[in-house]
């Protein structure tokens, strides 16, 4: 229970970035006691998890032979011995379906998250990330925070993130080069008719002709506070940029059943803005190593809904 | 102080209470007895052990039990393969004998009985798991609870069929 404090959507990963132990996991090998501080500004509590490795020239996810357990802020291990990720979730928790943790795990400041992971299989594990998705709680008035009006009425309401163009009547996060290492920003700016509350996502070109794999998303607030503590995959924070991704079962690799644009990403609480105000989308890309890539435009949509006062 | 309730069927990474999504809406319905010591669960499978191996476009008949008091809540179907998330080809009727009525005016497709939605996958076995194909609404079994499945092959080839009944049981008179 958390009586009188606010809860903020929060992504922690625990990537290559965060320990570099995660770049490539060898075939055979496991590593102990990797760790991951919590942020001093809040509580984190845990209530759900996602894994992924960079995709393959197919778009494969090739993590079945991944096997892992994480332990609570006192280093309590919430299993005897390591899991197989796959028996938890089909997806390992991407194409914006994380899998549920319940009950939920409470992590003061600057506690740690400490996992141990085992790759049983014969194929080497590239940029392995563990994500950590939950809320953060604040006490009222430590971060912005916003709500509904009094009296309202709403309408469903998909915004699109970017930038306009007449040439294709689209809003696109444009010209997203190849490799974008420093975060490509973008404003988002509710418009003045009425408030939006995001309650969810998605993003992706699930029919390029070129590889669009590696792309990362970063949300902040209007006082850029970011929502992750690092760039979260656009196919683990939303939903629809799953297709084309195949996930490794048996002898071959099947494509992801019920995911897609029915099942965006979801935010939970969600995000509200009042008219006027500012959120940021901060996006990196790295698909050097995928033959044919290009520059891109890229579709990312919040989904929720307008609120007007009445 | 007393807690939502949550059901231990929508810890699943797919069932999202979003729009359009069945699965949340019916497992929301069924929440409440989640924590609730009158009710246990009860798997009831049909047809018999010694009948599930079906001929080529046979026809296979089973009377099950299932005590009264309990409720009926999903169905479920194994995958048809080891790599398929569908299950094999067969239509169903299901005649409740109390009531003297046909769960469904034709025979159904399996199809329409299973949820192909899938719960794990594994690299090693080559299995694909799936969750309950719920009912509409919970079912309450009234009566003698005696059920008559009638299971029809459609595929055209020999086939293991195993559909099965899930049920929260009544857990002694008290709860009556």
């Amino acid at each position: 229970m958390t009586p009188n404090l606010i809860q903020r959507h929060q992504d922690y990963v625990l990537g290559s970035h965060q320990d570099p132990r995660l770049k490539s996991v060898a075939a055979g090998a496991s590593i102990a006691g990797i760790t991951l501080q919590t942020d001093s500004d809040a509580p984190f509590l845990l209530r759900s998890r996602a894994v992924r490795v960079k995709y393959s020239a197919s778009r494969t996810q090739v993590l079945g032979n991944l096997l892992l357990r994480f332990a609570g802020p006192d280093r309590d291990y919430r299993s005897q011995d390591m899991i197989r990720q796959s028996l938890l979730g089909p997806y390992f928790g991407q194409l914006g379906n994380p899998m549920p943790e319940s009950p939920e795990v409470f992590y003061p400041r600057n506690s740690p998250i400490t996992v141990d992971i085992y790759n049983d299989g014969a194929t080497a594990l590239t940029n392995l990330v563990l994500y950590f998705r939950g809320v953060k709680l604040f006490s009222p008035g430590a971060v912005r925070s916003y709500s509904y009006p009094d009296t309202c009425s709403g309408l469903p309401f998909p915004y699109p993130v970017g930038t306009y163009s007449d040439t294709d009547g689209l809003t696109l996060v444009r010209n997203i080069p190849v490799i974008q290492s420093g975060p490509l920003r973008q404003t988002f700016r509710v418009k003045s008719d009425a408030d939006f509350v995001i309650r969810g996502g998605q993003a992706g070109l699930p029919f390029s002709t070129t590889p669009v794999n590696e792309v990362f998303v970063t949300l902040r607030d209007e006082d850029e506070k970011p929502y992750s503590n690092d760039g979260v995959h656009m196919d683990v924070l939303f939903g629809n940029s799953g297709f084309g991704a195949t996930f490794a079962a048996g002898g071959g690799n099947i494509l992801p059943v019920a995911t897609g644009p029915n099942s965006p990403g979801l935010f939970f609480p969600e995000i509200y803005l009042p008219k006027n105000h500012l959120m940021y989308v901060d996006i990196q890309r790295d698909d050097s190593s995928f033959s044919g890539a290009v520059a891109i435009n890229l579709p990312i949509s919040f989904l929720g809904q307008k609120v007007f006062q009445k | 102080m007393s807690a939502f309730p949550i059901s231990p069927l929508s810890l699943d990474g797919l069932t999202r209470d979003y729009y359009g999504s069945f699965d949340a809406a019916i497992i929301a319905q069924l929440a409440p007895l989640a924590e609730n010591n009158c009710y246990q669960p009860k798997v009831y499978r049909a047809p018999a052990l010694s009948d599930e191996v079906v001929p080529a476009n046979g026809y296979v008949t089973y009377g099950l039990k299932i005590t009264p008091g309990a409720i009926i809540y999903g169905l479920r179907l194994p995958p048809s393969s080891q790599s398929s998330d569908l299950p094999g080809s067969f239509n169903a009727q299901i005649s409740d004998q109390s009531l003297k009525s046909k769960w469904f005016d034709q025979p159904l497709p399996s199809y329409f009985l299973a949820n192909s939605k899938p719960t794990y996958l594994s690299v090693l076995q080559d299995v694909v798991g799936a969750v309950d194909g719920f009912l509409v609404a919970p079912y309450p079994v009234v009566g003698n609870g005696l059920f008559l499945v009638e299971i029809w092959e459609t595929s055209g080839s020999q086939q293991r069929i195993q559909l099965v009944f899930d049920a929260l049981e009544p857990n002694g008179e008290a709860c009556l």
